[in-house]
């Protein structure tokens, strides 16, 4: 069970890493640049958003091995246009304040502009983002796993354990107890640090 | 900022260096402060703290292979070792 949850954790991070790598400087450049880029990120990104995560995990599966760091690959490229359209937002609402304006016409460069005056700007929501995306990982690792196209035995794995426990749930019960509370567990306390994280960085929110 | 009306005039002194009153709170303190009385915060803080916990010490809390086979102990009559 504890090796499970270093297996979890490891793919939930990899893939939260790998979406966030990507996805938020597609943001940065679509919000930002807008037009004909804006254009063709978005609409990549909506194709990505069309496939259904469980046939894309079979397809990668069928395609390249049931290794785990295939495993993260997928979920990763699932989440990319999640954190892309967050960060185009957020750009496309910030790039136009003074402060932006101030440091253009101070002749700060459009990587400078981009990188070190709008991104600190959208990283609260990022973040947010990064920590409810970790927990919709844990189930999506945990389902991959459970349906056979995830972490392959003999590596232990949440979902693998809720697997085969199932056949002896008319003899005991207690066997799927483990391996689901962790999962509710896990999913329960991204979801309220994410939660949490968001009241305290959105100055929207604060003093709720 | 102290303002003085004697003579024709009015004027204006302008402390040489502005700084924040003593109680600003520093960047730590205002976390700690937003973040006081947010249970659900903590609690989730908790769970995602003991898995990441648990993934890193696990060869020390369960010091086994898991992968491990011992099919002869499975004749041996039950034990608290």
């Amino acid at each position: 069970m504890i090796y499970a949850a270093r297996t979890s954790l490891l793919v939930a991070l990899g893939s939260v890493a790998v979406s966030g790598s990507i996805g938020v400087p597609l943001g940065l450049l679509a919000g930002y640049f807008e037009g004909r880029l804006d254009g063709l990120i978005m609409r990549v990104l909506d194709a990505i958003l069309a496939f259904p995560v469980i046939l894309l995990a079979i397809l990668v599966v069928a395609s390249l091995g049931t290794r785990t760091i295939n495993l993260v690959l997928t979920i990763g490229f699932v989440f990319i246009p999640y954190f892309t359209r967050l960060v185009r937002g957020n750009v496309l609402a910030v790039k136009h304040r003074e402060f932006v304006e101030a440091s253009r016409s101070c002749g700060a460069g459009t990587a400078y502009l981009i990188f070190r005056v709008v991104f600190p700007n959208v990283l609260s929501p990022v973040v947010v983002q990064a920590s409810l995306t970790m927990s919709l990982a844990v189930l999506i690792e945990a389902s991959l796993s459970f349906v056979g196209v995830g972490v392959q035995p003999p590596k232990p794995a949440w979902g693998s354990m809720l697997q085969a426990s199932q056949l002896y749930l008319p003899t005991a019960p207690w066997y799927v107890l483990a391996p689901g509370a962790c999962i509710f567990l896990s999913v329960l306390g991204f979801n309220l640090l994410g939660d949490g994280l968001r009241d305290v960085l959105d100055p929207g929110r604060r003093g709720r | 900022m102290m303002t003085s009306t004697e003579g024709h005039a009015a004027v204006t002194t302008v402390p040489s260096r502005l700084s924040l009153p003593a109680s600003s709170p520093t960047r730590l303190l205002a976390w700690r402060q937003r973040l006081r009385g947010r249970g659900a915060f903590w609690f989730g803080a908790g769970i995602v703290g003991v898995l990441v916990l648990a993934g890193l010490l696990a060869p020390v809390i369960a010091p086994f292979d898991p992968l491990a086979i011992h099919p002869k102990d499975g004749l041996k009559a039950p034990s608290w070792t």
